[in-house]
């Protein structure tokens, strides 16, 4: 349980959330569903932020890269999802991703140029290595139903490339 | 979800259809092709199935087989003695190699 907290509590500061009261309880596995799900979808977005500004290849390349896998991910979930009879569930924390995806994608959109992208790139490796932590050493551990585990060590996976490749990405714009 | 399979045969220019063709199975899994290394004789099928549910494709010098989304197949025909290198054209640090001997 502290693990899960510090984790919460982690995800809270980086997303800038204040005043949200999610930390307290442990998520059942459709509301982890719905915030892997929301997880994916920011990052979709942002990836579409970098595509609208950006003219550095490496950025755009790497934006391509997150609505691919992104994308795949969460047709993966909804299959999953679908196959299970089962819906996901809103809750408080996909609530607070989308919260602290809001103010994120206003301080992007004020960015251009050079300043934009290494915004986006340590911004792509603060939330995935955030996110990673917290399916890898809260969600993963939580769940429950073997497929959604199986399917949570599977997104894991991609997002770790992930997120090696925006480490890489932000070294090469110092 | 609709699983499209897009089996593309890259090169086709010298197998007869009379020799036997040997299908080589590579499995693209926890981004990596499995087993990275295979033999094969010319005019052989290498066959590539991803379990990711991120795409990916095998790609080499002028061939590629597009790409493969999660439970989907790939084909390449060798068509050339010699050794192929090969990489996944959205995660180039996934490499695999096929040693092709004449056939047989
Ligand atoms: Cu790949």
């Amino acid at each position: 349980m502290t693990r899960i907290k510090t984790a919460l509590i982690a995800a809270a500061a980086l997303f800038a959330v204040s005043g949200t009261a999610f930390a307290q309880a442990g998520l059942n596995d459709l509301e982890i569903a719905h915030a892997a799900y929301t997880a994916d979808i920011i990052d979709i977005g942002y990836a579409k932020i970098a595509l609208a500004k950006s003219h550095n290849a490496d950025i755009r390349a790497f934006a391509e890269l997150m609505i691919r896998d992104h994308t795949a991910v969460n047709e993966g979930a909804a299959a999953l999802l679908a196959k299970l009879k089962v819906t996901a569930q809103d809750n408080a924390f996909s609530k607070a991703l989308l919260a602290g995806a809001a103010t994120k994608t206003t301080e992007l959109n004020a960015l251009d140029g050079a300043a934009f992208d290494r915004a986006y790139a340590a911004n792509e490796l603060g939330y995935h290595q955030t996110v990673n932590k917290i399916v890898g050493e809260t969600w993963i551990p939580a769940v429950k139903n073997a497929e959604v585990k199986s399917f949570l060590e599977q997104a894991l996976v991609t997002f770790k490339v992930h997120e090696e490749h925006a480490n890489h990405m932000v070294g090469m714009l110092k | 979800m609709s699983r499209i399979i897009p089996i593309i045969i890259v090169t086709c220019l010298c197998a007869s259809p009379l020799l036997a063709q040997t299908v080589h199975q590579v499995d693209i899994k926890t981004f990596a092709f499995v087993p990275a290394t295979i033999s094969a004789a010319v005019g052989d099928i290498i066959e590539w199935t991803n379990h990711d549910f991120a795409p990916h494709t095998a790609t080499g010098d002028g061939w590629s087989t597009g790409e493969l989304k999660y439970d989907a197949t790939g084909r390449y025909i060798v068509s050339v003695a010699g050794v192929v290198v090969y990489h996944c054209a959205y995660h180039p640090h996934m490499t695999g190699t096929i040693t092709v001997t004449e056939a047989k």
